[in-house]
């Protein structure tokens, strides 16, 4: 540290992450410490094995030396040759390969072979060994051949490029909490809202299913599942060792879905433009961090008027929204509490009472809001005061205590099926809300031609 | 026989640091503590304090009240200018956990 010899006090399980976040800094991964199990770290714990291992830190402080050798910047990623009696044998090869190398997410992947790779390389105007950014904890360089290569890994195709591109521009923005999230006990995923006509073009599904699987509209699932290889595989995320999520995010693929810009009623402006400034059709993504997935029951069973309708699901939705749970605390000023998911069919009926995305936010801003005796009763105004970011302790003083800083940090965004039973939310562990635009190839109209060829002319989407 | 090449998927580190060469002794050194204030870690690097005191009589320990505590400033610029100006020989971090 600033030439100043270190030593770490490390618990054993957590070396990964330590070796992540050393390199992440430009230092070779190995680095002096001393582990041990977690009971030490516990309340009361007994500390007498730190005094009988005390001269492994002084050691550590004067005769640690590094082994290996470590960094070879400039030269290209190695092939990786596997053979086998048949394609398919060598096939089964390179995946096992894969796996023991720990760069697979337990599923098959394609091999990332270089005809595939140069292949969906056509979808960027940027040079392959272009630099996005060190990809966090680990700090492996994204480059835009890494993005290919976990696109081809992940079942991708070229027009999918451009919207991994930005979301890994945006992911490894030290602004956007991708640091701390891939570390983080919370088991977050990243949520990639995407806006504009490219979501359409490449097949992104904003309707049904949208949060996948999807066989209709597939490039959601590969280019979230490309993410999440670049999360594990230049990151560092490996479950249990770079990655302290307690119990994975059940999401292969994170998230990754249009708004349904078609079907947003008059004056709701799409989220790219409301949350980022971009202009409406401007294709761009949105990054947030999310640890939870849930339907909340919308509409009611009754003879309600539409007005009580309205008004019960929302009630509904806010009392949901209000739970004390903490993942709020680390978005309360610049990120989020989380993204509410309305159907079309919804935003419709509510748009037709007088509703807009700014209504929607304030009534839930006013709604959530937790009494003071309430934080006390259940703790949370320890964790308040415990905040890094002063804002969030001094919130302490508004009582009842608002989810968010101001009404605007929730997001609200129009995706799922037509179908009004069901609103959605996405729980969010984010400290910011990052966005992207997406920057198309010039032969990105040849791309999609292809794709047609490939995949046959979708409902929503031909060029031929 | 059949063959597949494929790239190698885990990226390339930039090592752009070198590790601070050790100290030949930590006897007269200035050693500073620095805590994440999380997991136990004052009283494990308050017991490490006692530790060097006693093992190296004439060392010099700062206790991690010095320097800002807690994971987010561990590695900040700030921190790092005020263990330069503390002229510290050596720290001691916990706990990266």
């Amino acid at each position: 540290m600033a030439g100043i010899p270190t030593v770490l006090l490390a618990r054993s399980d957590f070396l990964g992450v330590v070796k992540n976040a050393v390199s992440g800094l430009g230092f070779a991964p190995e680095t002096p410490l001393v582990s041990f199990p977690v009971d030490l770290f516990l309340p009361e714990s007994d500390l007498s094995i730190v005094e009988q291992r005390r001269h492994e830190f002084y050691e550590g402080l004067t005769s640690w030396k590094l082994g290996g050798e470590y960094g070879t910047p400039g030269v290209a990623p190695p092939l990786i040759t596997v053979s086998g009696t048949t394609h398919d044998d060598a096939l089964d090869q390179a995946h096992n390969l894969i796996l023991s190398n720990l760069w697979g997410d337990g599923l098959p992947v394609r091999p990332a072979t270089p005809e595939r790779v140069d292949w969906i390389l056509r979808g960027s105007h940027l040079p392959r060994e272009h630099v996005l950014g060190k990809f966090p904890p680990r700090g492996a360089l994204a480059t835009i051949e890494a993005c290919a290569i976990a696109l081809a890994m992940a079942g991708g195709r070229p027009e999918y490029l451009p919207v991994l591109i930005a979301a890994v521009e945006a992911f490894v923005d030290p602004k956007s909490g991708g640091q701390q999230m891939q570390a983080d006990s919370a088991s977050a995923y990243p949520v990639i809202i995407v806006n504009g006509p490219v979501a359409k073009q490449i097949r992104l599904n904003a309707s049904f299913g949208c949060l996948g699987p999807d066989p209709q509209r597939p490039a959601g699932a590969s280019i979230g599942r490309a993410l999440r290889l670049m999360q594990q595989n230049l990151g560092g995320a490996l479950p249990g060792t770079g990655s302290m999520g307690m119990w994975g995010a059940m999401r292969y693929t994170n998230a990754v879905f249009a708004e349904a810009e078609d079907s947003l009623p008059e004056g709701w402006r799409p989220h790219g433009s409301e949350r980022h400034g971009y202009e409406p059709g401007r294709n761009s993504i949105s990054l947030i961090f999310a640890t939870g997935a849930t339907n909340i029951r919308r509409r009611g069973v009754g003879d309600e008027s539409r007005e009580t309708d309205a008004l019960q699901g929302m009630q509904r939705t806010a009392q949901y929204l209000r739970s004390p749970n903490l993942g709020c605390l680390i978005g309360w000023s610049n990120g989020t509490p989380g993204v509410l998911m309305i159907s079309p069919v919804v935003a419709k009926a509510m748009a037709a009472l007088g509703w807009s995305k700014d209504s929607i936010r304030s009534f839930l801003w006013e709604q959530t809001r937790i009494p003071a005796e309430q934080l006390k009763r259940d703790g949370i105004d320890t964790w308040i005061r415990a905040e890094p970011d002063p804002a969030v302790r001094a919130s302490i003083a508004l009582d009842p205590w608002p989810i968010s800083s101001r009404p605007e940090n929730l997001v609200v965004v129009v995706a799922g099926g037509g179908h009004p039973t069901n609103s959605y939310w996405l729980e969010a562990y984010s400290p910011a809300v990052t966005g992207r635009p997406i920057a198309l190839p010039e032969c990105f109209d040849a791309l999609l031609s292809q794709a047609d060829r490939d995949l046959g002319c979708g409902e929503d989407a031909c060029l031929i | 026989m059949a063959e597949i090449q494929f790239f190698n998927p885990s990226g390339k580190l930039d090592i752009s640091q070198r590790h601070a060469a050790r100290l030949p002794t930590l006897a007269g050194k200035k050693i500073g503590l620095l805590a994440n204030g999380e997991w136990q870690s004052l009283r494990a690097l308050r017991l490490m304090q006692g530790l060097l005191e006693a093992d190296f009589p004439d060392i010099k320990v700062l206790p991690p009240e010095n320097f800002p505590e807690g994971n987010a400033v561990l590695s900040e610029p700030g921190t790092i200018q005020g263990l330069k100006q503390a002229g510290l020989d050596g720290v001691i971090i916990g706990n990266a956990a």
